[in-house]
């Protein structure tokens, strides 16, 4: 091999094993404040009840978000919530949605915010708090529960605490004094409390002992309704004054027509909700009265259910 | 000239070309090594890029999937932002269908719309994870955030390359140093290993430029046993064997040197010899026509008168005196007979006299013949010929040597001679043979009958000794040869030799 040829191959090889593809140059996403393409039909946030699984959440309201919109007319609804009731309560007062569903006791505090109720839940839907307990335990009365611990989910909850806080009021058990109170965090937990005889009795809403009953009836076959509150009107759909009034008939319509089809049953069900009807501020008056029977017999209403 | 290895730069010699192949199969290899190796490593770390942002997209997604759900912006942010950390994230966000950011790793461009050509087909695109863009120091993929079968958004990543490509310009300069090192330790190797294979070589072409200039005392240095230690031994082999030819020739050259001083010298010896030997010729020969001629005078008269004492004496005086006449006369005839003959062989002798010509053969045995017609019918022979040729000869001379033959043959035949004449072609000369039916010739004299007055028989038969001596003469004349074959009582048969005349 000669001078040339040794040069030659060097050579050749180098270009052979560098004639790599050159890859393209680098972009930066452009960004801008409109979108290529404008939206024509407006949007609106459709506020669901705070689940703390997405996926729980998703089962419950995608379906009933999916019939309204089918159902609707000159506009689209997207589902938005938030992971905890307090975070869902933050959002409703700083007015993100422009429809939610809100429970009873927050009726007034939307109304104060601007909301204004287009349609609540059916009479099956209305709430009340019950007082459960082992069957075997050897309680037969609210009174027997003197000395008892009782698991409350929380301090706030209307159904589940202010409801069966009041009870237990009225059938003289002043559970403040009388009783040892415990907050779960869940309605779950207060009810396998009882079940695993941590606690003596559970505090939680009818549709919270629906829901256990349906997913852990074994658990559920141990235990026995002591108490059941006197009910209240269910959760309500609220509407954000700055939507069109013929967006809020619109969607009014297809709340209370839900019931009238396949589809908008099956969404009904598995949001829990046995169907809509419509309503007004008049229509949680019941509400109002037992939030001022319950500040008058117990206390100050927690801050959540006051208007700021 | 002496040839140098280590010569010009640019004169081609093994050595270089050694160390320039080797060098360069270092080089080569090396390149493919380190080109493949790097060419490995950029594609290993884009696929691991790919595979990240890839996964990092659909993590992503997944993660975004409860803040989508319940459209908690904020905790979408967290999300987001929880890429922000990550070195390799050139950026992340998480858009809904419209191109709608929901939630960027730069806070700034929440809230904003994607624009851009390449985001606008990912958006047009059914929504599934796939790579979005492959740049040099940038590769994006996007993720679906799904919900069954809702897609809710779409989760962007964007993977920042520059820190891989450090690592991969890091990995490139070593392999460059490491092809270097491998190039500087090849040509090392190759100088070591072409000094090796070439020292023997170098010795060789050493020997080779001593055997060019005729020295063969200093063997070739043996310093290998490979292919070229084989040619060496060959070569100290040649070079010994040269070596002693050299001095068996010295020793052959200074013999024959001798040998032609010896042979000048016995040339010039027989040339003097045969200088000495052309002067006795000459003289004799000149001595023998002198003679001839001049001792015929007398002779002559010495003939005559005693012929005519003879005739005019016989009877008138004694017996005696008749007798010693008689002696006188035959003597003088004899000695007449005998002059004759020498002077037909100093004729005969004479090179050059007569011109050489194409003769036939056949016309001049014909004009010998009759020249001997008394002879042939007076003893009845018979001659039988053959066809003969034409030779190169003198044709006087020619008939004298048929004449002298065959009248040689009838003098030594019997009752009835029968002679046979014949020629056969050899190469370019005839071979004549003349047989005869005679008392043949003992072996023993077949070679002196050819000198002058020597004769195998006696007085018996007369003669003067000198015709085949003639015969020899003028045979020898025109470059042929004469012999004669047979036995006594069995005949003879005399050859002779003469060029062929051109066809």
């Amino acid at each position: 091999m000669n001078f040339r040829n040794s040069i030659a191959v060097v050579l050749a090889s180098l270009a052979l094993l560098t004639g790599c593809a050159r890859q393209p140059a680098d972009y930066t996403p452009l960004y801008g404040s409109s979108p290529l393409v404008p939206n024509t039909i407006p949007q609106y946030s459709f506020g669901v009840p705070a689940i703390r699984h997405a996926r729980s959440l998703w089962d419950h309201y995608a379906q009933l978000i999916n019939a309204l919109n089918r159902d609707s007319a000159g506009f689209t609804l997207k589902m938005e919530s938030a992971q905890t009731p307090d975070k869902y309560d933050a959002k409703l007062r700083a007015r993100v949605f422009d429809f939610a569903i809100v429970d009873p006791y927050q009726v007034l505090v939307a109304e104060n915010l601007g909301y204004a109720v287009i349609a609540r839940t059916g009479k099956p839907d209305r709430i009340s708090g019950v007082i459960v307990t082992a069957r075997q335990a050897d309680i037969h009365r609210l009174a027997d529960l003197r000395g008892h611990t009782i698991a409350f989910t929380n301090s706030t909850a209307l159904a589940a605490t202010l409801l069966n806080e009041y009870g237990l009021l009225e059938n003289d058990l002043d559970f403040r004094k009388n009783a040892v109170v415990l907050y779960t965090h869940s309605p779950e937990n207060s009810l396998l409390g009882v079940t695993f005889q941590r606690v003596d009795a559970a505090a939680v809403s009818l549709a919270d002992w629906e829901v256990f009953r349906r997913d852990q009836p074994a658990s559920a076959a141990l235990l026995t309704v002591l108490w059941q509150s006197d009910n209240l009107s269910g959760p309500a759909v609220m509407a954000s004054g700055s939507i069109p009034r013929a967006h809020l008939q619109n969607l009014r319509a297809a709340l209370t027509q839900l019931g009238a089809q396949r589809n908008g049953r099956e969404a009904l069900r598995s949001a829990g909700i046995s169907e809509f009807e419509p309503a007004n501020s008049v229509s949680y008056d019941d509400v109002w009265d037992f939030l001022q029977r319950y500040r008058r017999a117990i206390g100050p209403l927690p801050d959540r259910m006051v208007a700021r | 000239m002496r040839v140098k290895l280590s010569g010009s730069l640019l004169r081609p010699t093994i050595r270089k070309e050694l160390i320039l192949g080797v060098t360069s199969v270092h080089a080569v290899l090396m390149l493919i090594f380190i080109v493949g190796l790097v060419t490995r490593q950029r594609s290993f770390l884009l696929e691991r890029a790919r595979e990240r942002t890839l996964h990092q997209a659909e993590l992503l997604a997944a993660s975004a999937v409860p803040q989508l759900t319940t459209n908690d912006l904020a905790g979408l942010s967290e999300v987001v932002d929880s890429l922000s950390h990550d070195p390799t994230v050139r950026f992340a966000m998480i858009t809904n269908g419209s191109g709608l950011i929901l939630g960027h790793t730069d806070p700034k461009h929440s809230g904003e719309y994607l624009r851009d050509e390449i985001s606008r087909k990912q958006l047009a695109q059914p929504a599934q994870s796939r790579i979005v863009f492959e740049g040099k120091d940038m590769v994006e993929s996007v993720a679906p955030v799904r919900i069954d079968s809702s897609v809710l958004g779409l989760a962007w990543v964007a993977a920042d390359l520059r820190e891989s490509n450090q690592q991969l310009a890091s990995v490139t300069n070593a392999g460059i140093w490491i092809v270097g090192l491998a190039v500087a330790t090849g040509m090392l190797f190759a100088l070591l290993l072409a000094a090796s294979l070439t020292r023997q070589l170098r010795l060789l072409l050493d020997g080779a430029d001593r055997l060019a200039h005729d020295n063969f005392d200093q063997p070739v240095p043996l310093v290998s046993f490979n292919e070229v230690g084989v040619v060496t031994r060959g070569i100290n082999r040649a070079m010994r064997k040269l070596r002693s030819d050299r001095v068996a020739i010295a020793q052959a050259q200074a013999k024959l040197e001798a040998e032609v001083v010896e042979r000048r010298r016995a040339e010039q010896d027989l040339q003097a010899a045969n200088q000495a030997i052309q002067r006795a010729n000459d003289n004799l020969r000149e001595f023998a026509h002198v003679a001839s001629h001049d001792l015929q005078e007398p002779l002559r008269s010495v003939a005559g008168f005693s012929e005519l004492l003879r005739r005019k004496y016989k009877g008138k005086l004694d017996s005696q005196a008749d007798e010693f006449i008689e002696f006188i006369y035959s003597g003088t005839v004899r000695m007449q007979s005998l002059i004759r003959a020498l002077l037909e062989y100093s004729r005969a002798t004479a090179a050059g006299a007569d011109p050489v010509e194409p003769v036939d053969s056949a016309a001049a045995l014909r004009a010998a013949l009759d020249n001997l017609n008394t002879a042939i019918q007076s003893t009845g022979a018979s001659i039988q010929t053959l066809d003969l040729p034409k030779v190169k000869a003198n044709e006087v001379a020619l008939v004298q040597l048929f004449q002298n033959l065959v009248s040689n043959a009838i003098k030594y035949s019997t009752e009835h001679p029968l002679i046979q004449i014949s020629a056969q072609r050899e190469e370019g000369f005839w071979k004549f043979s003349v047989a005869d039916n005679g008392i043949g010739i003992d072996p023993r004299d077949q070679d002196k009958i050819f000198q002058i007055f020597k004769r195998a028989h006696g007085d018996e038969y007369p003669g003067s000794g000198i015709g085949l001596a003639i015969c020899s003469r003028i045979v020898e004349r025109y470059g042929g040869r004469i012999w004669v074959e047979g036995a006594p009582g069995q005949g003879s048969t005399f050859f002779f030799s003469l060029p062929a005349a051109p066809e």
